[in-house]
């Protein structure tokens, strides 16, 4: 973690280690980034502003060196052109001050399982698992048939989660140019989909004027 | 870096631009055109005055030449035919009259043949005058000589004679008198404009003075003090003094509000505080565990409340005084809006809450308008918040873009919540104006309202028929694509 204000480090420290984690505190942009450089970490947990060297600094020299490593931006800027700015640099998430602990240790948690999910093609919410190699979706262990069209379907809304996507954009995802794209069709499928998926961690709601907003439970 | 902001702009509303500062001088300005101006009547006059000058010399000198011609000319006779000259000494005493001249004269005939005198003088005019005095100027032996002309018919018995008495004299004593007028008359005009410059410098700063009053005026304010300025103006900078004293006037309210609105943050920031410092005590003072828990609780959802009252008073802060800095371009309301459904679907776990949106077929996809878009956003999440957070969580949305009429947009956001008293509705867009169950920090709907004045739109809050409130939120002006 790199941040400038030791109550709020120490704190955080303490939440991070009762959970068996272990945690590194650096206070200094210049020095975490020197840091950076020769140690590997498996999460960085980064302030943006800090003495030394800023945080989005700090982020621009981790991305410039192509390092992979998951980072999380605290930020007390709520202006959502600071924020966009520091995904835009490379950061996984953020979080505004103050923000909730049990929030900030969940969204760790999410970073971290959504990069060991890249290499694994595992995906988790809750009871709800979906393995992108095998095209398997579990909920409660157990499998759940999808037809082709579902899985194709279910991938999309994988990578737009929390995201509105009218109906036409699904459609355009999940027909090919010589397939005449059905809206009903597609209206049909989700239908089925969310039938399948009922009670599991991870819903598809339809927003009517909209189209359909996919979440995840992921506690 | 908000804090910053606020701070800054607590004190003085209005940011000092960096403006480029004007730094010729309206004196020296209207000394240069006054003096260049003299400059040039000066050198008209001189001009005029120089012709004067020889003319007048040349009158003067001219006189002798004549009279001098004259005195030879009667002496002409002729005897026998033949023309004699007996040269007068009246004549000799006339033309030395001019000590620094030298003179050369001939007396000749019609045909210009010399019948006495310097031979090699040439001579100009014609011999038809008579008794008439020609005057030029022309070289003779490398000098420009003043010469006269005058030719007389002289009768005989016997015979009609032309003769020419040509006299010329060198221009030293013309020069010198030409000299002599042209700096005389000169010299009193050159002193006449300097005065004149003198005097017009102390009329401008005469007239500048009352400017200049306005400028100790200002500068020597405190900056607290923004009374109007006393000064009685003339009448060509009224209008200068009155928008002065307009815009201090303006400065003056603004700071009122920004003061107002730091009194009324910094009590409602010290009361939430105290209120989780009271919790926070009441716990740590409890021996009972169950009770200790319960007032540690009521401390962390007082905590919950500050902090959300805080974000939305920087919000607030931030949007009043975004547009002094703030571009405003084109957005798009329904990416917005739909950026904002995300938002409050976000929080919700359990999908309690239920959103439609309805957006006008010709909208659809070019619902522009010109703003700013960090101002707006906070504006649809506060609506959507607000109804959220009356409903307790559980609550359906109608949202709509339609054009308006007058070929605006309006928004219009209706819920199903417990709705509001109408007599309320001036009431809940002021600042800390909180009610119901589920009653806020009553900042949100003052964001909304900040928001939409400072894009010229309105704000209006109605009955909504799904039985909660509706408000509707118009833009002026629809951008045509």
């Amino acid at each position: 973690m790199v941040e400038d204000n030791r109550e709020l480090a120490e704190l955080i420290a303490l939440r991070f280690n009762a959970e068996g984690s272990a945690l590194d505190w650096e206070s200094n942009g210049q020095e975490a980034l020197q840091l950076l450089r020769h140690k590997q970490f498996d999460l960085v947990i980064l302030d943006i502003n800090l003495p030394g060297a800023s945080g989005v600094d700090v982020l621009n020299d981790v991305r410039a060196r192509n390092d992979n490593i998951p980072i999380i931006v605290l930020t007390a800027r709520s202006n959502i052109a600071d924020r966009i700015n520091i995904l835009d640099v490379g950061a996984d998430d953020y979080l505004t001050k103050p923000f909730d602990f049990g929030e900030l240790a969940a969204r760790c948690r999410a970073v971290v399982r959504r990069r060991s999910g890249q290499s694994s093609n595992l995906v988790i919410f809750g009871k709800f698992q979906y393995d992108r190699r095998a095209k398997r979706v579990l909920i409660d262990g157990v499998e759940v048939e999808l037809q082709a069209r579902e899985v194709q379907l279910l991938e999309v809304f994988l990578s737009n989660l929390g995201r509105v996507m009218s109906k036409e954009d699904v459609a355009d995802k999940i027909y090919t140019f010589s397939q005449a794209p059905s809206l009903n069709a597609v209206e049909q499928t989700v239908t089925r989909l969310r039938k399948k998926l009922e009670g599991s961690d991870f819903a598809i709601r339809t927003i009517r004027g909209l189209g359909y907003l996919a979440s995840a439970n992921e506690r | 870096m908000q804090f910053e902001r606020l701070e800054g702009w607590a004190i003085w509303p209005v940011q000092m631009k960096d403006r480029k500062r004007a730094t010729y001088s309206l004196r020296r300005r209207l000394t240069f055109a006054m003096a260049a101006g003299f400059m040039l009547v000066l050198v008209i006059i001189s001009i005029g005055l120089w012709s004067y000058a020889r003319s007048a010399a040349n009158q003067t000198y001219d006189l002798l030449l004549q009279g001098a011609s004259i005195a030879i000319e009667e002496r002409i006779s002729i005897i026998d035919n033949k023309v004699l000259v007996d040269l007068p000494p009246a004549a000799h005493q006339i033309l030395a009259l001019s000590r620094a001249d030298r003179v050369f004269y001939r007396v000749m005939d019609a045909n210009g043949k010399t019948i006495t005198g310097n031979q090699d003088l040439q001579s100009v005019g014609s011999p038809t005058e008579d008794k008439t005095n020609q005057f030029y100027d022309a070289f003779y032996l490398g000098e420009l000589v003043r010469f006269s002309v005058r030719y007389r018919h002289l009768v005989s018995a016997t015979a009609t004679e032309t003769v020419g008495v040509q006299i010329g004299q060198t221009r030293n004593s013309r020069n010198e008198l030409q000299r002599d007028i042209f700096l005389k008359g000169f010299s009193g005009l050159a002193i006449l404009a300097v005065i004149s410059l003198v005097f017009s410098r102390v009329a401008i700063t005469i007239a500048m003075r009352p400017l200049l009053g306005i400028e100790k005026n200002i500068s020597q304010r405190t900056q607290f003090d923004l009374s109007p300025l006393a000064a009685q103006p003339p009448r060509e900078i009224v209008g200068l003094i009155d928008s002065i004293n307009g815009f201090m006037n303006r400065l003056a309210v603004s700071k009122d509000n920004a003061e107002q609105f730091i009194a009324d943050v910094a009590h409602q920031m010290r009361t939430s505080l105290t209120t989780v410092m009271g919790h926070m005590q009441n716990a740590d003072n409890q021996m009972d565990p169950k009770i200790h828990k319960a007032s540690n609780e009521k401390a962390l959802s007082a905590l919950a409340r500050t902090i959300n009252l805080t974000n939305q008073l920087l919000a607030h802060a931030m949007i009043m005084h975004r547009h002094d800095h703030i571009e405003f371009e084109e957005i798009d309301l329904a990416q917005i809006i739909t950026a904002a459904v995300e938002r409050t679907l976000s929080i919700d776990r359990h999908e309690n809450i239920e959103i439609e949106v309805h957006i006008a077929p010709k909208l659809k996809g070019c619902a522009f308008v010109v703003g700013d878009a960090v101002a707006i956003k906070e504006a649809i999440d506060n609506v959507l918040v607000n109804a959220v957070q009356h409903s307790g969580g559980q609550c359906r949305i109608w949202i709509s873009i339609e054009e308006t009429a007058t070929s605006g947009v309006c928004i219009q956001i209706e819920d199903d919540g417990p709705g509001l008293d109408l007599a309320q509705q001036s009431a809940v867009l002021e600042r800390f104006f909180a009610t119901g169950p589920y009653a806020g920090s009553g900042v949100g709907l003052s964001i909304v309202s900040a928001a939409m004045k400072s894009h010229s739109g309105s704000i209006e809050l109605t009955g909504s028929p799904h039985g909660g409130v509706c408000i509707k939120l118009t833009f002026p002006k629809l951008v045509e694509h």
